[in-house]
This record gives structure tokens, sequence and C-alpha cells, in this order.
């Protein structure tokens, strides 16, 4: 009996709603679209109710403040475009509008770094994916041998919000996290680290061991070790990146100035008077079937309680979307694609006024029969404010890792890297930056030849003759080794991007002689599928 | 629409001045735009002069975008001293908005 009282007690408690009649509720809390769109309107509205309770619908501000929330007058109407989307976030149309603005950014890098056996970047640009991407990659640039690569990318914070239901796609300031301390990790930690694994498809993972005699052949040949295959793939490079954006004050002078002066202001007007033409069209169509807010009873309403007032607004509002035909979705859908775009070309000005943007990258990297290397490199991208386009610059060198052999002919450092690019997008029948055409430059110097590793116990590379200790050969040259690179990248709007270049090289890692050769790529990015990982474009 | 819901009453024909605190003005017009004859408004800075109200219902576009930094926006009425807020412009997190301004000219 006493069992039985405890399960039905156990049976309530779970069956309770989030919210019991016991706990004050809050309008920042509510999570229905109509309320959440227009929290601020509402709060305002309720404050002004609990300041003055006698105040009618004609008092001070009140006329202007409630125009907001009508739809026969609704003054600001991109939030009703937002609070729509929001709760129409199952609606395709709307969510690849919003998020086909997002798919080219030039400054994004998807492919693996230049001394990849499979990449097509040259020099590695300052951005990266706003959440996940996946790049495969075919073609050497610094090295002798030709392979392909797998490159996945990851932004920490967007990976994060992605998964905690929060867009990863939002404007600066993305909405804050609720705990200060999960604040303070999203703002130093998740938000400007992204990380890439860069996984070699074509190199088999070996591992040696003892042989078991010899199997055919009448000439004895003594073999103690062989290298035995274990896969084909192997992880050649972790690689991890952090982004440093110059601290700035918004309210001073000279940040205001920057603001203004910015190259890219003009762009954004016309992005956002474009943007606010289509929400003007939502609205035009909104107010065809719109029915007047009655302003008395939502008065009354906000005098009872901040729930009572929520919950007659969002009557309210669902009353009115409900009389929608599909021209609303479809330019709503039209209005939050030019919002995302103008509000991506916002973010460019807010970098360039905020200042320089640098990044930071780290590699560990383990190349075929090579010491494994330690890469540091600074990324510098500036877009020029006459021509459209950005020029990327890179400064880096490279660390051979581990313990250095006794007697070892080489120091710790292996080479140093200056690099630049610059990309020039282009427009063709209409279709803004369908083609991106790169030209690059790459100077390494090293004070040493490239290094060989001949493992102990194997046989010498394409020899029968077997090397009981292990040795490590120079091969190449030592010097300068020079890049050049012109490459056009085919950027589809799912989110695709195809890059097809060519290079030539003084010569490679591991041989003297120039080389011609071709690379070609094709990366995803999927910041383009944030949906489906549960974020949304409007929270 | 009606007189009590406009944001702003003036005598028509007079000029109407109005000031946004907050936000950077980007473009004022008439919305729908005026037929040819009625004189459009102006912005300077964050002020902005409708040189003479239309008799009763008529709306002005105002395009503003936000700086980081920015806060939700006071409307003021008249611009100068003594004004009266009349209205907000909320912010919401966005790069920018469009906000009409109801007027009613009597």
């Amino acid at each position: 009996m006493r069992q039985n009282c405890v399960i039905a007690v156990l049976a309530v408690a779970v069956s309770m709603p989030p919210l019991s009649s016991g706990q004050e509720y809050k309008l920042t809390d509510d999570q229905r679209a109509s309320v959440k769109a227009f929290r601020d309107e509402l709060s305002k509205l309720s404050s002004f109710v609990k300041q003055n309770p006698q105040l009618s619908r004609n008092d001070a501000t009140l006329p202007g403040l409630l125009n907001h929330l009508d739809f026969t007058t609704m003054t600001q109407p991109d939030v009703f475009v937002r609070a729509f989307s929001r709760q129409n976030a199952e609606n395709l149309a709307i969510q690849a509008a919003a998020q086909s603005a997002q798919n080219y950014r030039p400054d994004k890098q998807l492919s693996p770094a230049s001394n990849a056996t499979g990449t097509t970047s040259l020099v590695s640009k300052a951005g990266a994916t706003d959440l996940l991407s996946l790049g495969l990659d075919a073609g050497a640039l610094t090295r002798t041998v030709n392979g392909s690569t797998a490159t996945l990318s990851g932004d920490l914070d967007g990976m994060f919000r992605a998964l905690t239901g929060y867009s990863p796609l939002c404007v600066y300031p993305c909405p804050a996290f609720p705990s200060r301390n999960l604040q303070w990790v999203d703002n130093h930690i998740l938000q400007p680290v992204n990380v890439s694994v860069v996984t070699a498809l074509a190199q088999q993972s070996s591992t040696a061991a003892p042989g078991a005699g010899q199997a055919s052949g009448s000439t004895p040949t003594p073999v103690s070790n062989v290298a035995i295959p274990t896969g084909a793939g192997k992880v050649t490079s972790v690689l991890a990146r952090y982004q440093i954006l110059n601290k700035y004050d918004p309210h001073s002078a000279k940040f205001k100035q920057k603001w203004e002066n910015a190259s890219d202001q003009k762009t954004f007007v016309s992005s956002l008077l474009t943007a606010n033409n289509n929400i003007l069209a939502v609205r035009d169509l909104v107010l065809k079937t719109a029915t007047p807010l009655d302003r008395d009873a939502i008065l009354e309403a906000a005098k009872r309680s901040d729930k009572d007032l929520a919950d007659y607004f969002d009557n309210y509002y669902q009353s009115q979307i409900q009389k929608f035909g599909k021209d609303v979705s479809s330019a709503v859908s039209q209005a939050v694609q030019d919002i995302a775009a103008s509000q991506q070309v916002w973010e460019r000005v807010r970098q360039e006024a905020a200042g320089t943007l640098f990044t930071l990258e780290y590699s560990y990297n383990r190349t075929l029969s090579q010491p494994e290397t330690h890469d540091f490199k600074i990324v510098y991208g500036y877009a020029p404010g006459s021509v459209s386009g950005m020029l990327s610059l890179n400064g880096a060198f490279s660390l051979y890792g581990g313990t250095l052999p006794v007697a070892a002919k080489y120091g710790r450092l292996r080479d140093g890297q200056l690099s630049a690019q610059y990309d020039r997008p282009f427009t063709i029948s209409s279709n803004p930056n369908l083609l991106t055409l790169s030209l690059a430059g790459y100077w390494q110097y090293q004070p040493n030849p490239s290094i060989l590793n001949i493992p102990a116990g194997t046989v010498a590379p394409g020899t029968t003759i077997p090397i009981p200790n292990g040795t490590q050969e120079f091969v190449g040259t030592a010097g300068s080794l020079w890049v050049t690179q012109a490459k056009i990248t085919i950027n589809v709007k799912s989110g695709i991007n195809i890059p097809i270049g060519v290079k030539w090289s003084n010569k490679s890692d591991l041989l003297s002689s120039n080389k011609i050769g071709a690379q070609v790529g094709i990366s995803y990015d999927f910041s383009s599928l944030s949906s489906l990982f549960g974020g949304n474009s409007a929270r | 629409m009606p007189q009590n819901t406009a944001t702003v009453v003036g005598a028509a024909g007079s000029k109407i001045t109005v000031a946004i605190s907050s936000g950077t003005i980007v473009n004022v017009a008439w919305y729908p735009p005026a037929p040819a004859g009625v004189a459009a408004p102006v912005f300077n800075g964050q002020v902005i002069t409708i040189p003479s109200l239309p008799p009763g219902d008529s709306t002005v576009r105002i395009d503003l975008s936000w700086a980081p930094g920015d806060d939700d926006a006071e409307v003021r009425y008249p611009s100068g001293t003594p004004y009266a807020v009349v209205d907000y412009i909320f912010r919401h997190g966005q790069a920018g908005t469009v906000y009409l301004l109801l007027l009613f000219g009597t």
C-alpha cells in the first residue's frame, strides 16, 4: 500500500508541467514564438502599466507602443518576420532562404594546409566554418607525394550552439547563454577556436613485425622484420586555430569613426534597404487580412499579470496568422534571406571597424616516412576597401617533433614560410559570387634538405636491402622552395565549394626538379544545415 | 487610421521634427511614396524633418542601422526641448530595422 502511494506521488510529480502555479511567470522565459519575438514590446508595456495602473490606451507613449503589436499598424515589421520565421522553422523554404546567404564567405578555410599530400590551399585563410565542414582534396602543392585527403573541421561555438538549440548563425553579439560561467567559456574558448582533422585517404598504416622465415626463392635473404599494413587511410594532421580580434569599445569615438568609414558600409546600407523593402512587402500582405488589436483588452490583461498579457497577445497573434495565405510565407522567405545577407555584411563592417583579424594556427603533422612536425602559423585577412576581394597573408615555421636522433645533422627547425593569396569573387549571370579566382605565391626556406625515415628492420624503399637499425636520409635540397598557384573555386548555392587549381614549383620536398601539378577538391559547409542540429536562425 | 492611434499628431501644413535617440538613420521617405508635389521628409543626423504635414493619415518610413553598442531608440517629438517620448524602436539584436512613423494632420 505504502509502495503504491510512493509510486503514485512520483507519477504525479513527473507528469507536472515545468512551470507550476507556485512559480513566478517571467516574460523572458516564455518560449512561444510570438512572445519571444515581441518580448521587448510586451515588457515595456508591462512596466508602464505597473508604474501607472490607471493608464488608458491614449496616454503617453501607449499609442506608439501598441502600434508595434497591432497587425493593422505594425510599425516595426521585421519583428513579425522574425516571429513568423521562428514559428515556422520547419518551413524548409524559410530555412533555406536564411541559410543560402551564409554559403559564400571568402575567408573560410575548408581544406588542409599547404604541406598536406592532398590540398588545394597554398595559403590559409583567417576564417573558418561556423559549424562543421568536410573537404576532400587531391593533389600536392609542396610535397613530392601526391595524395588525397579528407578534412573534417568544426567550430566549437557553432557546434555547441547547434547542439543546445541555439543558432550558430547569429549576428554579433550572439544570444547570451543563461549561465555567466558558460558565457565566459563561450567568449574565451568556444568562439575563437576551430579544430580540424586531416586524414590521408591513400596512406597506409603499417607496423613492423618479425618475419617467420623465407617462404620462397633459392637464395637465402635474411629479413628480421617486415612492415605489415594495418589500415588504409591515416590521420596525418590535427590542427587547432584561434582567432584574435582586437578588443574595442563600441561607444568610443575612435570605434564610431571606423564604423562610419568602413569600406563595406555602403554595401551594408544597400543590403539593409533591400531587406527592408522585402520586410515592408510582408507587412503589406499582412495588412490585407489583419484585424485590429483590442487595445483596451490587452491593457486590462497587462494590468492583471504578465502571463495574461502574454496569453492575450499570443491568442491575437495566432488568430492573425491563421488567415495568411502562402504568399505571406513566400514573402517571409525572401525577407529572411535578405535579412541574413544584410546581417552578414554588417558582421564584415564590424570586423573591419574592430580591427585586424589574426588567426593563430597550430598543427601536428605525421607525414609518410618523414619525422613528425609541429607547425605554427599566423594568418592575417584583409579586405581592401577599393576593390572586391580578400587578401590573406601567412607567416609560419615548422619544428621537428620528438627527440632528435643522436648525431643528427640537422636542428629542430625544419623550415620557415611566407605566403600570400588574393581571392576575387565574380558574378556570372546575376548569380553573385558563383566563381572565385585566387592567385597565390608561397616561399619556404629549409636550412637542411628534407629527411626520409627508414624504419629499423625493414628494407630500403624499392629494394630488398635490409636495414637492421633503421636510419634517416637527407633527400631533396636545402634552400628556397617557391610555389605559385592559380585557382578557380565554384561556389554552389547549397554550401558546396569546388576548387580547381594548377601550380608550379621550383622543386618539392623530396625532389629538386621543378614540378607542375593540378589540384581538385570539393568541400561542404554544414552551416547550411544548422537547422538539422536544432539551430534556428531566428534565435 | 484613426487619429488616436497615430504616433505623432500635428496641424496639417505644419513643420514636424522628430528625433531618434539611437541608431543611424540611413533613409527616410514617405510610405507608400507620396504623389509629386508633396515635400519629402529629410534627415540630418538623428533629426527627421517633415516640411509640411499632410492632412489626415500619412506614414514616414525610417531605415535605421545599428552599430555595436547601440541600444533601443526613443522616438522624440518634437525634437528640441522640451520633448516627449512618443514611441520606441526596439533593437532585438538585428543589424538594422525599418520603422514606420504614423502621422496624422488635423
